[in-house]
């Protein structure tokens, strides 16, 4: 008896020591960085939303505008590249854009300006300080007093703008049997200055998490 | 062998539950301080405590999320964020993190609650993303809806939340809800544009059914209802008060509960099988945890004046205290039944270490083996009530939340404007009041936020939208009437 309970305590404490040395191991490996090559696929956030749906709702929608702008213009043998201000993202989703929203702005602004069909003013450098001048919400650019100070002070500055674009983000969730399913959607509406007409485009994906 | 080993474990347990501080008392220099509306006191104290804890400390995320409320204040949403970013989602990962779950249990039964993973009170949880939707619309806004947005989503996970016993039961479903998160969304929408009005309108709705007391949705709803959310050459402005000082936890004594237990638990002695092992004797009474309105928060409202002209006093959308009050209320058995169960698991350990000594006692033929069986459980005894008595109930929360978050909605004229608001008591003003110039923006919103813990203390308004003309903040004190 005695023996065999000899035994028994050597065999729980020698897998003790096995699981303590494991845990001591595996607390050991802080964190790690590497640069990741061009060609690898992005990662897909677990939690929110990251590189991978933000720079596929940001391509599709551009290219989904770019072919309407033409569609629109195709009996138009040349025109000029319509001179656009991006207005930054309104974020309608569930997940904060945090640090995402200047890189997000930056990449609407970069990505409009290689189209070939715009010209992109930087929404950083000159949209947002007229904005924040103007002290004119988004949404008031529905007024045409509005939309015409806005084009005046830009113009002032050195800046002719033809129309704006605003960009909305939103999101919808669906749960069944544990497994989330988000679907995001980026909104483009450009708005000429001069009489308000609109085009509007979109780009989504979809991204499953359990 | 089995004997060192029960000793080992109990001299552990012993010294982790005496030389451990509660957290109240890590905090309460800043806290005072904060209170005392001395915020830089506050910051640097808090700074301290945080690099002294270090990132792995329980504590930690705790004392983030009281410096958050302290850089808010400050006039720092921004850094407020951040910090308010980081602990909800440490949170949501230790909700989900089942391994230290199960080890922080684990050492709670042998020493106290303060060793369990502290992944914060549910009104804590959902008052994260509150602070956080705050902070973001006194800085750019952006975020705003969204932060909105998970104060609901987290409210009705918490509300779904199965109870600890696996029976299905939804035990948090009788929670009262929280109402700010979808007035805050509504208010946000209600200003974005031409369809914001009837998204808005479903808040209110949700405010109206959640916060009956908030009497002044009902303006709110028959404005979206009718159309017009300013007037030509207007914009709004929201006056929120954070106002008094939140729940405070406390350490009390459950003696009726002791003594039942102990009587049940001593009933095992006239089982044949217990007579010789019978249950240690346990005369320390249990602590346990209770959260308590704070006893001296006397402010009613925030009277709102504009350019010196008194337009209104805020209402509650969110009795913070109550909500906590309301929710401990519910869980409150559990956390009892779970303080019995870790004196009966130190029970079982002085038993089972009784046993031994008794065997050893036995074999050994000793000549006053009855008198050593008698020092063995007057031991036990001693052991027992002293290692019991060594338990601290688990204090942990957030001390620097408001008592009430309130509201006033404005309407004013384009420009700038001088925006005071000074404490109330029925009717009657008190204390200092606080006032700022800020910036009304046609079709738009402007957000104001004062805090007022105490009716003297507290930093001056915070605004999304400084005038130009901006003039530091003026404070005139008058007497309590």
């Amino acid at each position: 008896m005695n023996s065999q309970f000899f035994h028994v305590s050597r065999a729980v404490l020698s897998l003790s020591t096995v699981a303590i040395l494991t845990f001591a191991f595996v607390s050991g490996c802080g964190p790690s960085a590497r640069v990741r090559s061009p060609d690898e696929a992005s990662l897909v956030g677990t939690k929110r939303a990251g590189a991978v749906v933000y720079r596929n709702v940001i391509d599709q929608a551009l290219a989904d505008l770019s072919q309407k702008y033409r569609a629109t213009n195709k009996n138009v043998e040349t025109f000029n590249k319509l001179r656009i201000s991006f207005v930054g993202v309104d974020n309608k989703t569930n997940e904060e854009l945090g640090s995402w929203r200047h890189q997000i702005n930056g990449i609407i602004d970069n990505r409009i300006n290689v189209s070939g069909d715009f010209v992109d003013i930087s929404y950083e450098r000159f949209v947002k300080p007229a904005l924040d001048e103007l002290g004119i919400a988004r949404s008031s650019f529905v007024l045409p007093k509005n939309r015409r100070a806005f084009a005046r002070l830009m113009e002032q500055q050195g800046n002719p703008v033809d129309g704006i674009l605003f960009a909305n983000m939103t999101q919808g969730d669906t749960r069944a049997g544990g497994l989330k399913q988000s679907d995001y959607v980026l909104f483009f509406e450009l708005m000429s200055v001069k009489d308000g007409t609109r085009i509007t485009a979109h780009g989504e994906i979809s991204i499953e998490r359990s | 062998m089995r004997g060192s080993l029960i000793a080992l474990v109990v001299f552990f347990a012993f010294g982790a539950t005496a030389c451990t501080t509660t957290y109240s008392e890590k905090v309460s220099g800043a806290r005072s301080a904060f209170f005392a509306g001395d915020l830089e006191t506050a910051r640097v104290l808090l700074a301290n405590q945080i690099e002294s804890v270090g990132p792995d400390d329980d504590t930690h995320d705790l004392l983030l999320l009281e410096d958050s409320i302290v850089q808010l204040a400050s006039g720092n949403p921004a850094a407020a964020e951040e910090r308010l970013r980081k602990v909800r989602d440490d949170f949501d990962a230790l909700e989900k993190e089942r391994l230290k779950q199960v080890m922080g249990e684990f050492t709670s039964y042998l020493t106290d609650d303060r060793f369990t993973v502290y992944a914060g009170e549910d009104y804590e949880r959902l008052l994260i993303r509150v602070m956080l939707a705050f902070s973001n619309l006194l800085g750019d806004g952006g975020d705003a809806i969204a932060y909105s947005n998970q104060i609901l989503e987290k409210q009705r996970e918490i509300l779904e939340q199965d109870s600890p016993d696996r029976s299905g039961r939804k035990y948090k479903s009788g929670y009262k809800r929280v109402g700010v998160g979808a007035y805050l969304y509504g208010v946000i929408t209600e200003a974005s544009d031409a369809t914001g009005a009837s998204e808005a309108r479903i808040s209110y709705k949700r405010v109206q059914e959640w916060e009956p007391q908030f009497k002044a949705i009902e303006e709110d709803l028959e404005r979206v209802e009718k159309g017009g959310y300013s007037r030509p050459g207007h914009g709004i402005v929201y006056v929120f008060g954070f106002v008094g000082r939140g729940p405070v936890k406390i350490e009390v004594f459950e003696h009726d509960l002791t003594m039942a237990s102990e009587i049940a638990l001593q009933m095992m002695r006239f089982i044949p099988t217990f007579r010789d092992y019978g249950p240690t004797l346990d005369l320390s009474p249990l602590r346990v945890p209770q959260l308590i309105a704070y006893p001296d928060n006397g402010i009613r409202g925030l009277r709102i004046s504009v350019d010196g002209e008194e337009h209104g006093i805020t209402q509650t959308v969110t009795d913070v205290t109550a909500t906590a009050l309301q929710q401990y209320a519910q869980v409150r058995d559990w956390i009892l039944g779970k303080a019995i169960l870790r004196r009966m698991v130190k029970k079982a350990i002085t038993t089972a270490a009784k046993g031994t000594a008794r065997r050893v006692v036995r074999k050994g033929d000793h000549r006053h083996g009855d008198a050593a069986e008698f020092g063995i459980e007057v031991a036990g005894i001693i052991a027992n009530t002293i290692w019991s008595a060594l338990e601290r109930a688990d204090t942990r929360h957030w001390t620097l939340l408001p008592d009430k978050i309130q509201v006033l909605r404005l309407e004013l004229p384009v420009g700038e404007h001088e925006i005071s608001a000074q404490p109330s008591m029925t009717g009657d003003t008190f204390g200092r009041s606080r006032s700022t110039r800020i910036k009304v923006v046609s079709g738009n919103n402007t957000y104001v936020l004062a805090f007022v813990p105490t009716p003297y203390s507290g930093p001056g308004l915070l605004t999304s939208r400084p005038a130009s003309s901006r003039t530091t903040d003026q404070a005139t004190v008058s007497r309590n009437p």
